[in-house]
């Protein structure tokens, strides 16, 4: 008897339909898999089997072959144990074959026969509803995950033997409960006004939250980089419904998530020592890299000048466009990658204060070259930190909240201007996108068009300069983007390096 | 207009037979670095001290010279050659036991006229200077060349290049004296910096165009330097650098020496801080140089203005935000010592920028832009 069960593979951070057919013949008893099985797939086996014998169901003592098609997919990881084993119910007749065809079914199986949860759960559910399936049956670890999907039934189980039940009609589960598990937190734990002085990169900070836009903190050791970056968190608005399920998806694939739709924006901050693999996602079986565990939220670089060569430069492509290609062999995983980068580095390698530092001309020339021209012409805000001023004195520094609350009018400015055209924020805008949303004033263009020396700007330097432009027209509720802001802009912009007045 | 007429035939011939013998000379100096009184002879001594075995070749290069054909490559390389028989030669050169027979000059030629009359500093110092070497050096260069003085230096990497652009900034007196021919542009990584001092500034070297830096040429060149100048300040040498060779010189033939005093724990300045130790003149800033070379009080400011020069109609807010940055500081320090917001000053900094009066230096910092 022939049975074949519905089932989904993650690709990228999407997933594919797979049929898995179980025939069951008379003959010597075996359990043979074909279709390109990965080794965990192959180990399914005894998975299966034991699973089915452990739930009092029976495993046909007869020729069993099973197909995972499309046969050209290469199918690795467990996800596949579930489907093997209903199919092979189906097969030996102990569930209702015709019932299976509005199904899809992922899970892990244990040898006991409990159901164990599996990677991309979203991303699973998103590709069982593309492929018309009506009901999804999931571990129920993963069933609150995959309910965010509209359209589906999902089906959490616990047990192999309760997903018999469910097929012959004798047991349903309880519907899950889908949407975020918690409220976000309006209380950021890290204050921005914890940091002392450096105002500076703290507006520098508030600009590269408020429109996303690439920031590179230079200074000193110990004077608040670290800190400010890990602040940016409390000051960017919490993820809407959309941003979240594309955080919750990526995160899923990778493993990382609990289940939950995603209530915050991701801060990665991978160590300098991260490969490129590592860094913009790769390896035999393309999983997704820091860039775009970071999508939607921010990729926080420390000591950008020690990460190799090889792996800044892989993120020329994501900065710019967003999305980052990845082909390994015959197959090529488009990953989403609309993250924040903000970068810091030391202005010299002995990274000590100006005052005793110890480089010559020639270290500190070495130092700045490991920085390519194209990332850094990637790269929108480039901020200064001075030595941190002494305690006391000073004004009180804005409070994160008092920043969030600007940036989230800003983003919500952009939102409202950029409806409809996919993008979400004004670092997304494309070349048109800027022509017709920051067109600058008359002094504004007067000052774009008649920069001298190295201040003269290329179109693209221009659009650029003017996306940083109409992100600070936002924070100040301005609707028309006017000299000061063009200046603002121009001034946080790192023009051709190479060329400065030191040099 | 000087040209390749200011050198008599017997010069001429003698300077090219140096450049010539220049990598015999090389080899017979590989261990004494210094080519003492070698150039000091004459064209029959030279090739019996150096030529050797090639001493037949060297003497038909005297025989075939054609001092017209000599002339004709150096006008159309735009390049001037003066012998001490002329006037245009820079007399200081003479008080050398062994002054260049010929000095070949590129650039404003006029200037050779001044090497001669008006003041001159070398500042010299290593390749491979700190940050706080490189910003004396400029400012040397900057302040000497506002007050009228020509700016004297080697065209190396580190110090004697901020020398040239501090020159440069304030005016066109920069003089490079190099240890190769003067339409060879070493080292590479000062390419930009030669052209802009062959165009503006001048170019001299003792060796005809078209020999290659060789060891013991910059020693060579280095006693050109001592000589030209009245003054010669090492801003930051170790022991060993080559710009004690130029100290040395200068106070063989009674020039005065100065140094910059560097941090006596760094082994960077081991050398500069030696000379202090042993009488050299403290030199603290542009004042201190001119104290020596004018004596104390002796030189009155020019009437002509700042040589640093600023647009007309500046707005007050880019005025103050100029003086800060000339002053060296970052940008929150630019706002508290202006008082305005951070905002304010990041405006600030990109109109001056388009103005082309500042622009980033290195990763972080702006600095004042002169050109």
């Amino acid at each position: 008897m022939l049975a074949s069960v519905a089932t989904f593979a993650i690709e990228g951070v999407d997933s594919v339909e797979v049929a898995v057919e179980v025939d069951a013949r008379r003959g010597l008893p075996a359990f043979t898999i074909v279709g390109l099985p990965g080794a965990a797939v192959r180990e399914a086996r005894e998975r299966v089997r034991a699973a089915i014998l452990n739930s009092g169901l029976d495993f046909p003592l007869k020729r069993l072959s099973a197909n995972l098609a499309p046969a050209d997919l290469r199918k690795s990881g467990p996800s596949f144990d579930l489907a093997l084993a209903v199919a092979v119910l189906a097969a030996s007749g102990q569930v209702p074959a015709c019932e299976l065809s509005s199904y899809a079914v992922c899970g892990e199986l244990s040898l006991s026969g409990a159901l164990r949860p599996v990677r991309g759960a979203l991303a699973l559910a998103l590709g069982a509803r593309r492929a018309g399936r009506r009901r999804l049956i999931l571990p129920a670890e993963n069933a609150s995950e995959a309910a965010l999907v509209e359209g589906i039934d999902v089906l959490g189980v616990e047990r192999l033997e309760l997903i018999a039940a469910l097929l012959r009609g004798e047991w349903r589960p309880e519907t899950p409960r889908a949407g975020p598990a918690v409220e976000p937190s309006h209380e950021p734990a890290l204050d921005l006004s914890e940091v002392r002085g450096q105002t500076d990169a703290k507006r520098a900070l508030e600009i590269a939250a408020a429109g996303g836009h690439h920031l590179l903190m230079v200074g000193p050791p110990g004077v608040g980089k670290t800190m400010l970056a890990r602040r940016v968190a409390g000051i960017l608005p919490p993820p809407s419904f959309e941003e979240a399920l594309e955080i919750t998806r990526v995160h899923s694939v990778a493993g990382l998530s609990h289940g939950e739709l995603a209530s915050e924006r991701p801060f990665r901050s991978p160590h300098h020592t991260i490969s490129t693999s590592g860094l913009v996602g790769g390896g035999s079986t393309p999983r997704p890299g820091e860039i775009t565990l970071a999508h939607r939220g921010v990729l926080f670089l420390d000591e950008l000048a020690e990460f190799s060569r090889g792996a800044l430069e892989a993120l020329r492509q994501p900065l710019e466009v967003g999305r980052i290609e990845v082909t390994r062999g015959q197959r090529s995983l488009s990953f989403p990658a609309q993250a924040m980068l903000i970068g810091a580095c030391n202005t010299c390698p002995c990274a000590r204060p100006p005052d005793d530092c110890t480089c010559n001309d020639v270290d500190r020339a070495r130092y700045a070259r490991r920085l390519s021209a194209p990332l850094l012409d990637r790269i929108d805000l480039v901020c200064e930190l001075g030595r941190a001023p002494a305690p006391g004195g000073r004004a009180i520094a804005d409070a994160s909240l008092d920043v969030a609350r600007r940036v989230s009018a800003a983003r919500e400015m952009q939102r409202a201007r950029l409806e409809g055209t996919g993008s979400l924020s004004n670092a997304e805008m494309s070349a048109r996108l800027t022509q017709l949303h920051a067109p600058p004033d008359a002094h504004g263009r007067r000052r774009l068009d008649h920069g001298r020396g190295d201040a003269a700007l290329t179109g693209r330097g221009q659009d650029r300069a003017l996306r940083v432009a109409r992100t600070i027209a936002d924070l100040e509720g301005h609707e028309r983007v006017e000299a000061a802001h063009v200046e603002e802009a121009i001034g946080f912009r790192l023009a051709s390096i190479g060329q400065t007045a030191a040099a | 207009m000087i040209d390749a007429e200011h050198a008599c035939p017997a010069c001429l011939r003698r300077a090219h037979l140096i450049g010539h013998l220049a990598p015999r000379i090389a080899d017979l100096l590989r261990r004494r670095s210094r080519p003492v009184g070698l150039l000091a002879l004459g064209e029959e001594e030279l090739i019996a001290a150096v030529a050797g075995t090639n001493a037949p070749a060297a003497r038909s290069f005297v025989e075939r010279f054609r001092e017209d054909h000599a002339r004709q490559r150096l006008r159309e390389a735009e390049i001037a050659a003066v012998c001490r028989h002329r006037g245009a030669y820079p007399r200081s050169l003479l008080d050398l036991s062994d002054p260049p027979a010929v000095l070949y000059a590129r650039g404003q030629r006029t200037r050779l006229r001044t090497l001669a009359d008006e003041p001159v500093a070398t500042v010299v110092g290593a390749r491979r200077g700190s940050p706080y070497a490189l910003d004396v050096a400029r400012g040397l260069g900057r302040g000497l060349a506002a007050a009228s003085v020509t700016v004297v230096s080697g065209l190396a990497l580190g110090v004697d290049a901020a020398a040239h652009r501090g020159a440069l900034d304030a005016g066109d007196r920069a003089v490079a004296v190099l240890a190769c021919g003067v339409d060879v542009p070493y080292p590479r990584a000062n390419r930009p910096l030669y052209r802009q001092i062959a165009q503006r500034g001048l170019v001299v070297s003792e060796l005809p165009p078209g020999v290659p830096p060789l060891r013991w040429t910059f020693p060579a060149r280095n006693r050109i330097m001592a000589a030209l100048a009245g003054i010669s300040v090492v801003v930051e040498a170790q022991e060993g650098s080559g710009s004690l060779i130029t100290s040395t010189y200068a106070s063989d033939i009674g020039r005065q020496v100065g140094a910059v005093p560097g941090r006596v724990t760094s082994s960077m300045a081991t050398g500069s801080n030696r000379l202090l130790r042993e009488g050299a003149a403290v030199i603290r800033g542009v004042d201190d140089v001119l104290d020596e070379l004018f004596g104390v009080g002796g030189w009155t400011p020019n009437e002509d203005g700042p040589a640093i020069e600023r647009p007309d109609g500046l707005e007050p807010e880019l005025h103050s935000v100029l003086d800060a940055i000339e002053a060296g500081h970052g940008t929150d320090a630019i706002a508290d010592a202006t008082g305005m917001p951070a905002q304010a000053v990041r405006a600030s900094l990109g109109r001056l920028e388009l103005m082309g009066l500042v622009a980033r230096s290195g990763l972080a910092s702006y600095a004042r832009r002169f050109d």
